[in-house]
C-alpha cells in the first residue's frame, strides 16, 4: 500500500523530464508565427482565387493554372497544366477527379467518410511546434503581393524544413519552399500571377475533358475507411510526432484491396500502401526513389509489398516502412 | 581580470586600463600563460597557424594508431537504417532519380559498397550488391509512383494549405515518363 502510494505520488516527477523538452520547445515558438499558419489554413478554406503558379524541382519547372471558388456547397478547385503533357484535376468537397489524356484515363478518388479538404485542427497546430521551430521572417514581395515569411525548422532529421510566403492582407499562400537537412531547396511552389477574390467566372472550373466519352478508362479508387489492425497490419512505431490520420482500403492502379494508412506530423503527410505481391511488377526490389521533397521506399513483408510515400526524408519513410508488421 | 585580458587581446581595452594591465602582465606569470593561450585561440579561430604547430599536429597524427575495426553504429540509428540487414542478403538498390526530366532513368547513387559492416548502414548512399548496377531495376516504376502520388495527395497536409497545387508533382512525373 505504502509502495503503491509512493509510486503514485512519485509518478509526476518521473514524467517531468519528458515534459520539459516539449515545454522548452513551445517556449521557443513564436506565437504570432503560429497564428499566421492558422491564417494560411483559414485562407485556403474561405478565399476564392485564380492564378498561375510554377512548380520547381531541381532544374525542372512546370507551369499550371489553378482556380479555386468557394460556394455554398463548399470549395471547388480546378488545376490545369500549361506545360508538357496536358492534364486536369478537379477537386470538390468529397472527390478528386484526374483526367490523364495521355493514357485516356480518368481517376476518381472519393473516400467515404473522409473530407477532401482536410481541416487543420487547432490541437494539431500546437503539436506542430513540438516538431518544428516556427518563427516569422521578413516581409518580402511575391507576385506583386507583400508577403509575411514564415519559417518552419524541423527539430529532428525525420522531417523537412519549410519556408512559406503568405499575403499580408488575406493570408493566402503565395510561395512555399521545402528544404533538406543541408538547407538545400528540394522543391518550390510559387504563384507568378494571382487574382484573389473579385469576379471569377464559374466556367473556369469546368473540365475541358468529358469522361462521359466512351474512350476514357475510368478508375475509381472505391476507397472506404477500414481498420487495418483487424486485418493484422500494424505500424509498430512511427517517427516522433507522426500519428495515424486515416486508414483506408482502396483500389490502386487496378488492384483492389490495397491498404492505405496516412500518417502526419501536422504538416508533412506520409502514406503507407500495403498491396499483394502479385500486383507488383515481377522482380521488384526493395529500395528508395526520390523526387523533389517526395521519397518513396518499398520493401516486401510476407506475400505483400509495403510502399511508403511522403514529403519526408528518406530516414523517415524507411523508418515507417520497416515498422510495418503483419500479425494474425 | 580575464575579461580584461580578452579585451586586451582583441585590442578593445581603453588606454587608461591598458597601462595598468600591461604592468600586471609583466609581473603575473599565470596571466602571461593565459595571454599566450588567448592568442593561440584567436589564431586558431582565424585559421592562422605557425608552421611549427602544423608540423607538430602532423607528427602526432602519424603516431596515432590506425583504427581498422568498423565503428558500431548506435542501436537507435540501426533501426532507422534497418535495410542494412537486407543489404547483406538481397540486392538492395537505392536509386535516385535526378531532375530534368525526372524519370530519365535510374541513376545509381555511389558505388557498390561491401555490405555487412554495421558502419555502412549509416550511409544513405548504400547501393548493394548482387545484381550488376547497369541492370538494376528501379524499385518503383514511374507509373507506380504516379498512382501512389495521386492516392497520397488528397491527404497531404501541405495540400490543405496549397490546395491542389502539389498535384503538379504528378504532372512532372508523367512528362518524364513520356520523354523516356
Amino acid at each position: 500500500m505504502t509502495r503503491l502510494l509512493a509510486s503514485r505520488f512519485l509518478r509526476p516527477f518521473r514524467v517531468l523530464p519528458f515534459l520539459l523538452p516539449v515545454s522548452a520547445a513551445l517556449a521557443q515558438t513564436d506565437v504570432s508565427a503560429q497564428q499566421w499558419l492558422e491564417r494560411i489554413y483559414a485562407a485556403t478554406q474561405k478565399l476564392s482565387y485564380t492564378g498561375v503558379f510554377v512548380y520547381q524541382q531541381g532544374q525542372q519547372v512546370e507551369t499550371s493554372r489553378i482556380t479555386h471558388i468557394v460556394e455554398a456547397s463548399g470549395p471547388r478547385e480546378r488545376l490545369e497544366t500549361l506545360d508538357g503533357t496536358p492534364r486536369e484535376i478537379i477537386r470538390t468537397r468529397d472527390q478528386v477527379v484526374c483526367y490523364l489524356p495521355a493514357s485516356m484515363t480518368v481517376k476518381i478518388d472519393k473516400p467515404s467518410g473522409t473530407r477532401m479538404f482536410p481541416a487543420i485542427l487547432p490541437e494539431r497546430l500546437k503539436e506542430l511546434s513540438e516538431n518544428y521551430n516556427i518563427r516569422k521572417g521578413e516581409v518580402e514581395r511575391v507576385g506583386g503581393y507583400d508577403c509575411q515569411v514564415i519559417i518552419l525548422e524541423p527539430r529532428d532529421r525525420m522531417r523537412y524544413g519549410h519556408r512559406l510566403w503568405a499575403d499580408l492582407n488575406t493570408g493566402m499562400l503565395l510561395k512555399a519552399r521545402t528544404f533538406d537537412e543541408k538547407n538545400e531547396m528540394l522543391e518550390q511552389f510559387a504563384f507568378t500571377q494571382l487574382q484573389i477574390g473579385g469576379a471569377i467566372g464559374r466556367e473556369q472550373l469546368k473540365a475541358r475533358f468529358s469522361r462521359a466519352s466512351r474512350d476514357w478508362r475510368v478508375e475509381d479508387s472505391g476507397a472506404v475507411r477500414t481498420n487495418l489492425a483487424e486485418a493484422g497490419w500494424t505500424i509498430r512505431s512511427s517517427p516522433p510526432g507522426f500519428r495515424t490520420v486515416t486508414e483506408l482500403l482502396r483500389t490502386l492502379g487496378g488492384t483492389s484491396g490495397v491498404g492505405h494508412i496516412v500518417l502526419s506530423d501536422g504538416i508533412a503527410a506520409v502514406s503507407v500502401f500495403i498491396q499483394p505481391a502479385k500486383s507488383k511488377q515481377p522482380a521488384s526490389q526493395p529500395g528508395l526513389v526520390r523526387q523533389g521533397a517526395i521519397n518513396v521506399y518499398t520493401r516486401p513483408v510476407g506475400d505483400h509489398w509495403i510502399t511508403v510515400v511522403g514529403e519526408a526524408p528518406p530516414e523517415s519513410v524507411k523508418y515507417i516502412a520497416d515498422a510495418v508488421e503483419y500479425r494474425k | 581580470m580575464r575579461e580584461k585580458l580578452s579585451a586586451l587581446v582583441d585590442g578593445e581595452l581603453r588606454s587608461v586600463d591598458l597601462e595598468a594591465h600591461l604592468g600586471r602582465l609583466r609581473t603575473d606569470r599565470e596571466l602571461r600563460g593565459a595571454w599566450s593561450t588567448y592568442h593561440l585561440i584567436g589564431d586558431a579561430l582565424r585559421g592562422h597557424f605557425g608552421p611549427e604547430i602544423i608540423d607538430r599536429v602532423v607528427a602526432r597524427l602519424r603516431d596515432e594508431p590506425t583504427v581498422v575495426a568498423p565503428r558500431i553504429a548506435p542501436f537507435k540509428r540501426l533501426s532507422w537504417y534497418a535495410m542494412s540487414a537486407a543489404a547483406g542478403l538481397t540486392a538492395v538498390a537505392l536509386v535516385v532519380w535526378t531532375a530534368s526530366p525526372i524519370w530519365k532513368g535510374p541513376e545509381i547513387a555511389g558505388s557498390p559498397v561491401a555490405s555487412g559492416a554495421p558502419g555502412t548502414a549509416a550511409s544513405v548512399t548504400v547501393v548493394a550488391a548482387g545484381a550488376p548496377s547497369a541492370q538494376a531495376k528501379p524499385p518503383v516504376t514511374p507509373a507506380e509512383v504516379e498512382n501512389y502520388l495521386l492516392a497520397h495527395h488528397p491527404f497531404s497536409r501541405t495540400s490543405a494549405m496549397q490546395g491542389i497545387a502539389p498535384y503538379a508533382r504528378t504532372v512532372a512525373d508523367e512528362r518524364g515518363t513520356a520523354g523516356k
